[in-house]
């Protein structure tokens, strides 16, 4: 049985952008909360928030996030 | 937070329509919490209900309730009506796909706790109160039948 993981390059992509979490959070219609807890992995962004994310750094969904496949 | 309007809205104009409607249903809320407590006073007065019993209590406690949370709701509301950035924090706060989730979550899971609580009152009711045991079967039955009805619905739906 596999389990599906989801990591992101958001906290990385912010700091290089220099971005502050709130700056990131209302230019994605987003609580700073939503982005706490994306680049702490403890939410999957939805389709529609990931490729808002990925606009706002000007890159695609896949350079964002990786998924990665695991047998357990 | 009372949010009846299940429309999202993308900008702060049209959060403005939805918080202004929010108000209005407070207002209606307003209403019958005053309905309320002038019933317990008097449903009393005129003898319908015991003074100082459950009844009156509970439609005192439910109008005051009700009263207090409204002009509590509005006058907040009225407050971030006035304001843009407070009125983009709220509409942020309320439309975050994760606050959203959170609330799906929250609802599903209070929802199967009450259904499995309600199991348990039917067992232990029947060997108090038939009634009690009656009641709680007909609420899980209705719940059921309510669950796969708006299951049906929304699967046509999408």
């Amino acid at each position: 049985m596999g389990c599906d993981i989801l990591e992101n390059k958001i906290q990385e992509l912010r700091k290089e952008k220099r971005v502050t979490q709130s700056e990131l959070a209302e230019a994605v219609d987003v609580t700073r909360q939503t982005i706490i807890s994306l680049e702490n992995g403890r939410y999957n962004a939805s389709l529609l928030l990931a490729y808002k994310i990925a606009n706002y750094f000007g890159k695609t969904i896949e350079d964002i996030f990786i998924f990665s496949e695991e047998d357990m | 937070m009372l949010c009846l309007s299940g429309k999202k809205a993308n900008t702060n104009e049209e959060f403005r329509q939805v918080v202004k409607a929010k108000i209005r249903s407070l207002i209606v809320l307003f209403f019958l919490g005053v309905l309320s407590f002038v019933a317990s006073i008097v449903g009393s007065r005129i003898g319908m209900i015991d003074n100082d019993s459950y009844l009156q209590g509970l439609f005192a406690g439910i109008g005051a309730g009700l009263v207090v949370t409204s002009i509590f709701l509005i006058i907040k509301y009225k407050k971030v009506l006035k304001d843009e950035e407070k009125l983009k924090a709220l509409r942020l706060e309320q439309n975050d796909e994760r606050n959203i989730y959170i609330s799906n979550m929250a609802i599903k899971s209070a929802a199967s706790t009450i259904i499995v609580l309600l199991y348990v009152v039917m067992i232990v009711g029947s060997f108090i109160n038939m009634y009690i045991s009656i009641i709680a079967s007909v609420v899980i039955a209705l719940s059921i039948i309510i669950y796969l009805g708006f299951n049906i619905y929304y699967n046509k739906k999408m």
